[in-house]
Order: structure tokens, then sequence, then C-alpha cells
């Protein structure tokens, strides 16, 4: 392929994009609370924004004097907005924001009083608060309960805690696990180090909602959409590998050209779904909301067995394929090959892009889990970027067994460390194994020595 | 629509503290990837560094500016240290997915509520550079031509930023060509070769990756000092990836090529938006069907990925790049 077949593919790209504009925007200013149509700047000072408020009650009983924070998370008219206020007498509470946009609200579990707490923990923060354009007031709720049991059981307990958060653990972990598996198997077959990757779990979460969810697209149910998503953001990583990747390769442009050019390619789409989904959080309408489903003390919603389940069979489906089939044995990816191969035969190069298709098609699918156990939102597989980068350099680059088994390891770590960590640093807990990793194993917990140096 | 008000907002942000600023980054940049061929993707983690440890310095501990301004640089030496130390024998990806981590793991600590006392959270440290702003010898306003025209106060920090970018590519020009230059350009091409030549590689690596973090940290400090505030989310990793965009624009392994990159960079960025907001505003072309005023900051960004893909595809040397000393090319 010529440079000039490339410029036809790159502009078939824009080209599909700015259409698809149409049909998504068009849909989105209509129906859905799409932060697009406001265009007048908010009135300055605090007086004339829109307002969150809420009451602190355990059942019927008013709570006052505990400390409410609302901090600015991308607000455009004062992105360094923050403010706190405590609940009165009638348990009610009220701060006047600067415009739309998404907030951190939270209360300060230390200035409950006594006899009464948080029904749910891990309910102290609502970290993504939206306010939407022409709100006048959003209705912050936090659920409190009585000491002497006011309907619900009373605080857990350290240990029906850390049970709790083990399995939001595994389930993150799955998910991480399920989504980086190709992140690794591109690395160990083509020697990319893909940063758009993110975007490819994205794509699936996006497709996903846009699918079952949005009000201009078919409305199909959540598992139908799934699967549709996943073939479709199989062939974009088909299409990819093809239009994109093969070509620099066959000009033997080096391994930093390519992650650089990954780099652009995922500013590109990440804030080409900006422009087309807006900015806020969205919710798959099966599950926007979602009743507990309690077994002994663990408090789940159902979805999270569902996600949990889904994501072992798949992965176990991949192992199969790697270990019984002559396409996953004679694949590299597995890390038993210590080079990427450079000048790809015609029977390898099939395989590359088959390669692309199922780490895209699983990245995609990985959006969509998180998707329903989160919320879909544009960079949602960009926030999740490094954590991946974590799973896969901990279990060893290139090895899909070790994606799989250091994406666990991140993801009950991150959990369960903010029992004894502060939640802001949930993230970081991830990284901090990481560079840990570097130093005592480079080589991951399943990878090969040889690869590293 | 407003061609010349295009071309006036796009000139003043190409000589303006931005541009500089990223020139400084992007310079850093060049001498750790363009010379040594040490991928740094935590550039934004030392520019935070640098901010931080200076603010913190004037703020909480009523350091007079200068001595603060070494606070910061230290703060960068540390973590060049810190990142070198496990990364740099190992394989490039790595060190890019560590520098990334790591610059991402202090943006989290400083915006935590945790680090609340020291860094302030998210709501920063305001009121850094009284000092600085002390020292100012411009009054009234300047005007090079038409729009482009900057206040007394900001001629002074872009007087300043420019001269610093000046000095210290003067001294960048000085030391790549030095034996020690020659050394970086040897691991770059062949470490092995360097190596077996008896050269500590480790430590040439390691002093290039210091290097280049503080002339980071140095940029990370004025944009610190113009703002008269740091905040978390000034450091987020796209200052990163803006600033290789500038490099690889100018030329990489070229010391005019992060320069004239970074203004070329910014003049194109805020060129664009001022285009997209005029012609969204005048039904130019037909593009108010398309874009509404809110994706103009998205569309931006769009723009430059696509800027970087283009660039590392078609013409990995940039402006005034030679192909034979790009890292990029075949």
């Amino acid at each position: 392929m010529r440079a000039s077949a490339r410029v036809v593919v790159l502009l078939g790209v824009v080209l599909l994009a700015t259409g698809a504009h149409g049909v998504f925007g068009a849909h989105g200013a209509s129906a859905q609370e799409s932060p697009a149509t406001t265009s007048a700047p908010p009135t300055t000072g605090t007086s004339a924004g829109p307002r969150i408020a809420g009451t602190l009650q355990a059942g019927t009983t008013p709570v006052a004097g505990v400390r409410v924070t609302v901090d600015a998370v991308d607000v455009a008219a004062d992105p360094g907005f923050s403010a706190r206020t405590e609940s009165g007498a009638d348990g009610t509470w009220s701060v006047v924001v600067p415009g739309p946009g998404t907030y951190r609200v939270a209360i300060d579990p230390a200035t409950i009083p006594e006899g009464f707490a948080l029904a749910d923990p891990e309910r102290s923060v609502l970290p993504r608060f939206p306010v939407f354009p022409g709100a006048t007031v959003r209705t912050a709720v936090f659920e409190l309960t009585s000491g002497d049991g006011g309907g619900r059981p009373g605080p857990p307990g350290r240990f029906d805690r850390l049970a709790n958060l083990f399995v939001s653990g595994v389930r993150l972990g799955l998910i991480i696990g399920l989504a980086s598996v190709g992140l690794s198997l591109v690395y160990g077959t083509t020697g990319l180090v893909n940063f758009a990757h993110g975007e490819l779990v994205t794509l699936g979460g996006l497709l996903a909602w846009y699918l079952s969810t949005s009000a201009g697209g078919p409305g199909v149910t959540l598992v139908v959409a799934a699967v549709i998503a996943v073939v479709l953001a199989g062939a974009f990583g088909g299409a990819l590998e093809l239009g994109l990747w093969r070509p620099m390769v066959r000009r033997r442009s080096g391994a930093v050209a390519r992650m650089l050019v990954s780099i652009g390619l995922a500013l590109f789409l990440r804030h080409l779904y900006q422009v087309l989904f807006g900015g806020n959080p969205r919710s798959y309408r099966e599950y926007a909301t979602q009743p507990p489903f309690e077994i002994g003390p663990l408090r789940f919603p159902a979805s999270t067995w569902v996600v949990m389940i889904v994501c072992l069979l798949v992965l176990v489906a991949v192992g199969v394929v790697l270990e019984r089939t002559r396409f996953g044995t004679r694949d590299p990816g597995r890390g038993r090959r210590a080079r990427p191969r450079r000048g790809l035969g015609h029977r390898r190069a099939a395989r590359g892009a088959s390669v692309w298709v199922g780490a895209t098609g699983l990245a995609a699918l990985g959006g969509v889990m998180l998707g329903v156990t989160q919320a879909v939102q544009w960079n949602m597989g960009f926030r999740l970027l490094l954590t991946m980068f974590a799973a896969v350099v901990l279990g060893g680059l290139g090895s899909a067994y070790g994606a799989m088994a250091g994406g666990l390891v991140v993801g009950v770590a991150t959990e369960v460390g903010t029992y004894w960590i502060d939640a802001d640093f949930k993230f970081a807990i991830a990284l901090v194994i990481l560079v840990l990793v570097l130093l005592v194993r480079p080589q991951g917990i399943l990878g090969v020595r040889e690869r590293i140096g | 629509m407003d061609w010349s008000g295009i071309l006036e907002d796009g000139l003043r942000s190409a000589l303006g503290l931005l541009a500089a600023v990223y020139a400084l980054s992007a310079i850093g940049i060049n001498l750790q990837f363009g010379y040594t061929g040490l991928v740094n993707y935590g550039q934004a983690g030392f520019l935070l560094v640098g901010a931080y440890g200076t603010a913190i310095a004037v703020d909480r501990w009523d350091w007079p500016l200068w001595v603060a301004f070494l606070v910061g640089m230290a703060a960068a030496v540390l973590l060049g240290l810190v990142l070198g130390i496990p990364t740099l024998r190992l394989r490039a990806d790595y060190l890019a997915i560590v520098t990334i981590s790591a610059a991402e793991i202090l943006r989290i600590t400083a915006n935590s509520r945790a680090a609340q006392d020291v860094t302030g959270g998210p709501q920063g440290i305001k009121g850094i550079a009284g000092d600085f702003f002390d020292l100012n010898p411009f009054t009234g306003r300047f005007t090079l031509f038409g729009d482009v025209a900057y206040s007394a106060r900001n001629l002074w920090v872009i007087t300043v930023t420019w001269s610093l970018v000046v000095v210290i590519s003067v001294l960048l020009y000085l030391l790549v060509r030095s034996p020690w230059g020659r050394v970086l350009k040897a691991i770059r091409e062949d470490e092995d070769a360097a190596r077996a030549l008896g050269k500590n590689v480790f430590a040439f690596k390691m002093q290039s990756l210091v290097i280049g973090g503080v002339i980071g940290g140095i940029a990370g400090v004025m944009l610190a000092i113009d703002r008269q505030f740091v905040e978390p989310r000034n450091f987020e990793s796209s200052i990163t990836f803006l600033a290789y965009a500038a490099l690889i624009l100018g030329g990489v392994a070229r010391i005019l090529g992060p320069i004239l990159g970074s203004m070329i960079l910014w003049f194109f960025i805020v060129a664009s938006q001022s285009f997209l907001t005029e012609a969204i505003e005048n039904g130019f072309l037909g593009i108010d069907g398309l874009v509404t005023r809110d994706d103009v900051g998205p569309v931006r960004f769009m723009l430059v990925g696509l800027l970087i893909m283009l660039l590392v595809i078609f013409r990995p040397q940039g402006i005034l790049g030679d192909r034979r000393e790009v890292m990029l090319g075949e």
C-alpha cells in the first residue's frame, strides 16, 4: 500500500466520524440531556447558578450538622469551584453551584452525629455528580441509618466490609483482565504498546449504549447490543491493523513511531467520542437503577454476579482458543517467543489481523461490562488505561494469561486497598504496584526474562 | 469571517507564554528522546514537581522565590533519579509506561484530600510569584502590531520565559556537540556498542533523564508563576503529548526543532479554535451544522491527534529534522 492509499484510509475515518455525528448528534440533542445544548455562558456570581441540595435523614429522623462538600470535577464555568456546608436542623442542605457540569459531592462521615451511620459506608462520596444544563435543583441522596436499626441493618462489621471490597475487587479485576488480554496479545504479536487501547474499551461501552439505550438507536436489549458492539469493534480493530499498523510495519516504522501514532489515534478517538456523546456519564437502560441482591454479607446488584460469570466464561474461552487451536498454539502472544516478528509473511499477516479483531472485540466486551458496573462515558477507557498497563506489566508484557492474572491482582489490590488507604489513592495503588514490579521482577509473573532488557 | 483576527489570535499565542512553556518541555524531551532515545511520557510529572516544589516552599515555608525555585529543581532531580533507577536498565516500553504512571500518581497525590495540608488538594496553592512581578521593569501595554498585544505583566513573564528558552538551547547546543553529547547519540543508535566501548550507559542515560526533567521542571515553574497558582489539573498527561507533538513537528534531535514546533503548534491550536468559533457563528461552509461551540475544545484535540499521526507516518523528521538522526524513521 502506497502513501496515497493511507491518506484515503485516514480520510475515510474522518468522513465516517463526521457522518456519524449527523446520526448521533441529531438524536442526542433532541432526546438526551446533551450538554451541547447550552451555549450561553453562565451568569457570573454564585447566586444565579443551579443548586445541588438534599435532605439527610435516617428513616424520618433528620440528621443535623453533617458537613457536605461540593467540588467541581469538570465544570466549564468555574473549574476550581469548591464549597462546603452543613445540614440544618431539618436535615436539609443546599449549595449553589456556578453552572452545569460534573461535581464531586461528599459528606464527611466523621461529622455524622452519634447514633447515626451511613447505610453503605462506601457511599459517602458521589465522585461524578452531573448537573445538567437547564436544571435548577439537583438532589444528591446519601442514605443514613440510625444505630437502633431503623429499617436497614446497622453498619456492616469489619469482615463484611472486607468481603464486599474483595468481591468488588474481583469484579474489577475480571473486567481489567478481559479488557487487557488484547493489549497484551497485540504487544506479543506486533510489539506495539498500544496507547489507544483504552479507546477501544470505550468504543464497546458507547456502541452498546447507542444500540440499547440511545433515543435514536434501535433500542435492542443489552445482550444483543453487546454482541453487535463486540462484532463492530472487532471489525474496527481489523480495519486499523490493515489500514494503519500493517502499512507502518511495511514501511519499517519503529516501535516508538507506532507508539506515538497510537497516542495520536487515542487523542483523536477520545475527543471524537466526546463530540458524539457529550460529556455526561450515562447508564444502560436495564441497569439505570439496580436494587441490591444479598448473598450473606455481600450486597451487590444482581448485575455484578452476571458480569463476573460472563467475564470468567470469556476468559476461559480465550484460554481454550490459545491452548487448543492451531491459531493459538502458534501465536507468540503467550510469551513463548521473545521478539515481535518483522516482515510479516502472508499467513502470519492473516493472523496479525485476527489478533487485532480478537483483541478489540475483547476490549469492547470489557467496555460493556465496565459500563454495566459503573457508567458509560467518553473517557471511561482512558481512565482505565494505566490500570490495564499495570495489569499487563505485572502479568508479563505479551502474555495473555499474565494479563488475566495481573488484572485480578490489580483489581483486588485497588479495591481492598481502600480499606486502609484513602479512596482518592485507589488508582495510584495500581501504579505503585507497577513500579514495584519493575523493581523486583521486571518480566512480571508469567513473562519471559529475555524480553525485558 | 474575521480572517485577520484569526491570524492575530494564532500569532499572539505562537509568541505567548504557553508556546514558551511547551518549548521548554519539548526541549527537555528532545534531550531525552531525540538525543538519547529515552521515551519519557511523564514530562507532565516533572513540570508538576517543579511547580509544586516552588509553590510549597514559597507558600508553606515562606522562602524567597529564588530559593524556592531551587527547591523545585531539586524535586525534579529527585524524580528523575527515582524513575531512572528501576527503568533505565529495561527496554524503552517500560520507561514509557512507568513515566506516564508516575506522572499520574503525582497528580492524583497532589489532588488528594490526604495531601491537602501540603498541596492544597484540588484548590491548589495561590499567589506564589509576588517576588517575580515586583521586579517587572515594563509599564503600559506593548503592541507588536494589530491585535498582537501584551500587558506589561504578560510581557515580563513572556520575556523571561523565552530568554530561558534561548539560554537553555544554547547550553544544549554546546552539550550535544561535546564528547558527552556524542556518547548520548551513540547510546541512541546502539546501546550495546556504547557499552562495548567502555561507556557507563546507565550513568549517561540517567544524566540525560535528569537534565531533561529539570528543564521540564523550569517549564512548570514558569507556568505556575504566570498563573500565580498551581493546581493538579494543570499537569495532566496531555501536556506531555502536546510537547511531543511540538517536538516532532519542529524536528527531533534538532536544537531549534522544539522551539519552532511549539510556536507552530500553538499557532495551529489557537488559530483553529478561533476559526471554528468564527465559522460556527457565521455559518461558514456549513460547519455550524456539524459541530457546536461546546465541541470546539474536543475538535481541537482531535486535530492535534490527527496531526501527530500524520506527522509520524509521513514526515517523522518534522520540519527541520534529518531522517538519519531520527529514531522514528527507518
